[in-house]
């Protein structure tokens, strides 16, 4: 980080805290899509809107220091990248958004 | 008895020979050996309706190559007089004899147009150097009858003689029909 | 004949018409034979005898003879294989005769003539079906050959995405794991695996057409690295020993890296296959602003003879039973070339092999002069407020003029009224892809550098995909340092 200035390093700090107030909004965007990809019984265009969810987060997460949420949001992406035909990929898709979701429980508080 | 005179004509080397040493002698020969002027032999038949002395006058090939003479030349046309049919041949592996062949057929119609003419495509045991095609074969019209031939397995080699023994017996009076 | 003197008359007589045999045949009204006649010297004909039948050809000659003409001559007639006459029927008088003339030894002559040039003939028109034949056969051999390069070039490009998974999901391995070994493993096994892909292509292709390059600073450690690992296992199996000199600290490398990894893999795979015994050693050394990279071995060694044959496409020097790729030297050179270097070979039968290529480089301490980036006017196209808001906050602490759209159209409304030095491009955009927006601003404005931005996959398999109209790629998550550094590789490049 030693390319920024001190001023901009404060105003990263003030990102941050304002990018983790925005969590629990998505937090419920993500169980939103989760559910209608549940009730379209893994339609291709409600996984398609879960991994533009996650791809976002993944691209972002890291830069407001959150590492690991990151981590979980890229392997979900990468999990949704591949076309979703066996069900051992639906499952796996099914516990890391589990695993996002309660992630993102956690940084709440 | 009946006898009746045939003549085989075609381009050279397609069989000419080899059909009528197959029919007359019931023998092939592999080697090709060239007929210059004419090789005359008989053979009585048996038909239904008769008995028929085919005398064959089995007649050197016709080389468009050779333009100092006319396809059918002087000999070839001193060996045609008096012939009652005419069985022409080409060779079925090389399609410029049926071109040769047509040609020759033409002249026909013009100096023999009453002669029955059967066509013959020698050398059908060769499936895999075949070339002719029912297509190959049009443009010759009023021929008595068209055949593949092979004088190697002997395919319609009895067929052609007889068939044409027939077609020269069929309009004579009952049997003192002589020349 | 009684005009001729007695001399000549004798002489025409015993030279020359006695050379001839003649034989006249007189004929009852029935072609019943009832006179021979040899005019000069003796001609018994077997079949002929006075009284009985005129045999066959004769008769058949005889029968077919039009009435009417006083004569008729029948040339070259067989009396049997070895005998030809010449016929001649004559119709003076009550009835006929028929005069033969013994022709056996002109229609021999002729007849040996005419058996060459039909010979001749038919070996001629042999020849011009043959070539038909061939023709065709090349036509086709041609078609099936461009459908299997047509074929092996789509599988190889099927081959990339699942490859880019797993390099995907091990680089996301890496950041996790505990023990960053496996993961490291199999990306390394993912590169060999993308450049066997690559090199596929590439053979498919048969070296023609141009190689895309996609040059970007190459971590050469790391690559020799790699090196070490891949062909280690290979080397100590086999009783070898593998050596990889270290990298020079004064070099910076940049190219290709996927190339670089291809055209090294190739010459130790090789050194590695046709070595029995000793060792082999890839060595870089860094001097003249080059970069050389030697790759040698103690092997058999190749002759001046195979030295030009082994550069041929597909060519492999011995068929006996070697399992993997083979040579692919003249993919090698082809991507040697390409990245701006020769490839070059010092060998002898019996005293082992050496492959040398440079590759232009740069001593660290000459990087390009860090960019002032006040008054930079950037385009930022970006609808993840989150990743705009840090893109922004970098940008602006750096003194750059950000302008920022949410997708296509805002992108081309702005490119069409005012101009722009640089412009950053998510590649997954709610409205239009990264690329289309790239190409549309390119458009617009064909002086303004293009970057496009994503957070997955393998930067260098977007580089193929998008290479054409982005300068340069990042990954996000962006952090500041890649960003600056991108940034200024795209600026310096323009210069």
């Amino acid at each position: 980080m030693s390319e920024l200035s001190r001023e901009a390093q404060a105003l990263q700090a003030q990102l941050t805290r304002q990018f983790i107030a925005t969590l629990p909004e998505k937090r419920a965007r993500f169980e939103a899509s989760w559910n209608q990809v549940r009730a379209s019984q893994w339609s291709l265009e409600t996984l398609a809107q879960l991994r533009t969810l996650a791809h976002k987060l993944a691209g972002s997460a890291g830069s407001y220091g959150l590492e690991e949420l990151g981590a979980l949001a890229l392997s979900l992406d990468v999990a949704l990248d591949s076309a979703v035909s066996s069900k051992e990929q639906c499952l796996l898709i099914e516990r890391q958004t589990m695993n996002l979701i309660e992630a993102l429980v956690e940084v709440e508080k | 008895m009946i006898s009746r005179k045939i003549c085989v004509l075609g381009a050279f080397a397609v069989g000419k020979t080899s059909l009528t040493r197959r029919f007359v002698h019931g023998v092939f020969d592999e080697r090709y050996l060239t007929t210059l002027g004419v090789k005359i032999d008989t053979k009585t038949v048996k038909l239904d309706t008769a008995t028929v002395k085919l005398v064959i006058w089995d007649i050197e090939g016709a080389d468009p190559a050779d333009h100092e003479v006319q396809l059918v030349n002087s000999r070839m046309k001193a060996y045609l007089q008096g012939t009652d049919g005419i069985l022409l041949v080409a060779d079925g592996t090389r399609p410029s004899t049926v071109d040769v062949a047509r040609d020759i057929h033409q002249w026909l119609l013009a100096e023999y147009p009453d002669v029955p003419v059967t066509l013959l495509v020698n050398k059908s045991d060769l499936a895999d150097l075949w070339q002719v095609d029912h297509h190959a074969l049009d443009g010759f019209d009023g021929l008595l009858q068209k055949f593949t031939t092979s004088a190697l397995s002997g395919e319609n080699v009895e067929l052609i003689f007889f068939s044409l023994a027939e077609a020269l017996t069929k309009n004579d009076e009952p049997p003192d029909g002589d020349r | 004949m009684t005009s001729l003197p007695m001399e000549t008359a004798e002489y025409l007589q015993t030279e020359v018409l006695m050379d001839t045999r003649c034989l006249v045949v007189l004929l009852d009204a029935d072609g019943r034979v009832t006179g021979l006649e040899c005019p000069w010297g003796e001609w018994p004909l077997a079949a002929l005898r006075i009284g009985s039948a005129l045999p066959e050809p004769l008769r058949a000659v005889l029968d077919a003879s039009p009435p009417d003409q006083a004569v008729q001559l029948y040339p070259f007639i067989y009396l049997d294989d070895s005998q030809v006459v010449d016929v001649h029927v004559c119709a003076n008088g009550a009835n006929r005769q028929l005069i033969l003339r013994d022709v056996s030894e002109v229609h021999q002559a002729e007849l040996k003539f005419q058996q060459k040039a039909h010979e001749v003939s038919l070996l001629l028109e042999k020849q011009a079906q043959l070539n038909r034949q061939l023709e065709l056969q090349k036509v086709e051999l041609e078609r099936a050959s461009k459908a299997k390069s047509r074929f092996i070039a789509s599988m190889s490009h099927e081959f990339r995405t699942p490859i880019t998974s797993i390099m995907g999901h091990a680089d996301l391995l890496s950041r996790t794991a505990s023990d960053a070994n496996p993961p490291a493993a199999i990306q390394r096994a993912s590169w060999h695996l993308l450049t066997l892909v690559e090199n596929l292509l590439e053979e498919a292709r048969q070296g023609q057409g141009t190689v895309h390059l996609n040059p970007a600073h190459v971590d050469l450690d790391a690559v020799l690295k790699d090196m070490a690992a891949l062909f280690g296992e290979q080397a100590r199996s086999k009783g070898l020993e593998l050596r990889i000199g270290a990298s020079p600290s004064d070099a910076s490398l940049e190219t290709d890296e996927l190339r670089l990894r291809q055209v090294l893999i190739n010459l130790l795979g090789n050194a590695v296959r046709y070595t029995r015994e000793g060792q082999v050693e890839l060595n870089t050394v860094f001097s003249d602003d080059r970069l050389e990279f030697r790759v040698s071995d103690t092997g058999p060694g190749i002759s001046e003879s195979d030295r030009e044959r082994i550069f041929k496409p597909f060519m492999r020097l011995d068929e006996t039973g070697q399992s993997g790729a083979g040579l692919g030297l003249s993919i090698t050179r082809h991507l040697v070339d390409a990245m701006g270097g020769q490839i070059e070979l010092d060998s002898e039968p019996g005293r082992g092999s050496t492959f040398r290529f440079t590759l232009a480089a740069t001593p660290p301490g000459k990087t390009p002069i860090p960019h002032d980036l006040e008054g930079l006017r950037v385009l930022l196209v970006e609808d993840d407020p989150d990743a705009l808001a840090i893109l922004e906050l970098f940008l602006a602490d750096w003194g750059v003029e950000v302008h920022s759209a949410s997708g296509l159209s805002e992108a081309q409304t702005l490119a069409g009224s005012q101009g722009f030095d640089l412009v950053i491009s998510d590649l997954n955009l709610d409205e239009g892809s990264g690329g289309e927006v790239l190409q549309a601003v390119r458009a617009l404005q064909p002086e303004c550098r293009t970057m496009l931005c994503s957070g997955s996959g393998v930067s260098s398999v977007w580089r193929e995909h998008y290479g054409g109209f982005a300068d340069d790629f990042l990954m996000k998550p962006v952090q500041p340092d890649t960003l600056r550094a991108a940034i200024e590789r795209v600026l310096s490049d323009a210069a």
